[in-house]
């Protein structure tokens, strides 16, 4: 009886042992699993919901842009497809515009003393560019510049084929107002819109009157500190020193404004005589679609 | 006395079965009541702690994280038809042919920085970097100069190789095709070193 009580006694104890140790692996686990969890927690759901209330609030502020911008943009997109078509990629180059928007322009910067002679302006052969299903045309000319007049050339090369005031904004410059607007004033992309798609010529003979003009959206100081240094701090700033006197209205009393798309290929500047007065020469190309 | 002691003896060390056998039901009450109590925490405490609600519905780690990616996704959605909206030639081969206009150097920049590179070489001597010509070739990339290093007595071709050495550091430039380094002399300059050398830019 006491050996049967003793073997009875040992089993007992032996189905304790091992169901308390396996629950006991099974509680180590859990307490593993609470620890990653917590981990998880800090590591990923707290810098998440962080980033969560600032997504959501830039989702409701670009819905409501997207929206108001969609009802002005209907009217726009035919008249800047028009320009584009006739003037800055035409079927074919309109040889007297070209040529008499790039002789005013060297006539205003010869009243300036920015240039003293300029050599006649040649046409290359029409090259396709299979690539992009384009022809371009090299033209050619020189001048005796002074080096203010040579970074005003290398400049109006720039603006030659930009037609709004967003054609002279780079994208990381048209994101930063994007920004801003989402921040400030949401509905304020309707007045940003009509900023960005201004004619470039005549924001730069009034710049004035079309940035006041977005500035009552933005009540802000910063937002005018903004717009005032992405203007002065992209090609707008050389659009309106430009276009911003005479030159700018005579491009527009002569009706050669926009001018045709062109890209620089070459520019070669030798000293000249005097100092601060160079050779420079300039192979551009045309682009005709 | 002897008999005593051992007894003794025997009292104070139990044998290890003997504390197993003591030792098994407290073990296993304790492990059962600590399993049982992590159990509850895991499906009632934890996720009640861990869980946070969005849009009125509660999200694990792994929900709020592709909650975040969706709302990202839908969030880029929105800035591209903005975009599209806002600024609608910014497509097709218009916004193309624009993007490579914006992205060349501009021969500007190039050249002040190639004027500032040669300061910093003649400090002492403003004018011993002599530039006759820059050419540019933005669709090719490729910078061309020329002109010559003087008025630094026999020190010349050292300055010149210090300038181009300079030249290689800059951000801007991918490569020289290194000049042929040579010293020169005549009346009217003294010892001189011409150069006539290509950059290439990334």
């Amino acid at each position: 009886m006491n050996t049967k009580t003793s073997k009875l006694r040992h089993v007992s104890t032996g189905v304790g042992l091992l169901i308390g140790s396996t629950m006991f692996a099974f509680a180590l686990l859990l307490l593993l699993e609470h620890i990653m969890v917590l981990k998880e927690v800090k590591m990923v759901s707290v810098p998440l919901v962080a980033k969560l209330a600032e997504l959501e609030r830039r989702e409701d502020a670009l819905r409501e842009q997207v929206e108001l911008s969609q009802i002005q943009a209907a009217t726009k997109v035919g008249s800047l497809g028009e320009k584009l078509d006739i003037n800055i990629l035409p079927k074919e180059t309109d040889f007297d515009r070209l040529i008499a928007a790039w002789d005013l322009y060297s006539d205003w910067l010869r009243n300036q003393g920015l240039v003293s002679e300029m050599s006649d302006i040649t046409f290359g052969d029409p090259v396709i560019l299979e690539e992009e299903g384009v022809t371009v045309r090299p033209m050619r000319v020189s001048y005796s510049a002074h080096e203010d007049g040579i970074k005003k050339l290398l400049i109006f090369t720039q603006l030659a084929g930009l037609l709004t005031v967003s054609d002279a904004l780079t994208d990381e410059e048209i994101q930063i107002l994007f920004e801003s607007t989402e921040k400030e004033n949401p509905v304020g992309i309707v007045a940003l819109e009509q900023f960005l798609s201004s004619d470039l010529l005549r924001y730069s003979r009034d710049v004035r009157s079309y940035e006041e003009q977005l500035k009552r959206s933005f009540n802000s100081t910063e937002f005018a500190n903004l717009l005032e240094s992405v203007s002065e701090g992209s090609l707008l700033g050389g659009a309106y020193r430009i276009f911003g006197g005479e030159f700018g209205k005579t491009m527009s009393d002569g009706n050669l404004w926009p001018i045709q798309f062109m890209t620089l290929r070459e520019v070669s500047m030798e000293e000249g005589g005097v100092e601060g007065w160079y050779r420079v020469g300039l192979e551009m190309l045309v682009w005709e679609r | 006395m002897n008999t005593k002691t051992d007894l003794k003896t025997q009292m104070a060390i139990p044998s290890v079965g003997s504390i197993i056998r003591r030792v098994a039901l407290p073990f296993l009450l304790f492990s059962t009541v600590f399993f049982g109590l992590l159990l509850l925490s895991y499906y009632l405490l934890l996720p009640r702690l861990t869980q946070v609600e969005v849009a009125g519905k509660q999200h694990n780690t792994a929900q709020l994280q592709s909650y975040v990616t969706d709302l990202q996704a839908e969030v880029n959605k929105l800035e591209d038809a903005r975009s599209d909206f806002v600024t609608p030639l910014r497509d097709g081969l218009y916004g193309a042919i624009k993007k490579d206009k914006f992205s060349t150097k501009g021969f500007n920049d190039l050249q002040e920085q190639i004027i500032d590179t040669a300061e910093k070489v003649i400090e002492e001597k403003e004018e011993a970097i002599h530039f006759a010509s820059f050419e540019y070739f933005p669709t090719k990339q490729i910078f061309h100069l020329s002109g010559d290093v003087s008025n630094v007595g026999p020190r010349s071709m050292t300055l010149l190789a210090q300038f181009v050495d300079l030249l290689k550091g800059m951000e801007e430039v991918e490569s020289v095709d290194l000049p042929r380094f040579t010293r020169e002399h005549s009346e009217e300059k003294g010892y001189y070193s011409p150069f006539d050398f290509t950059l290439h830019i990334q």
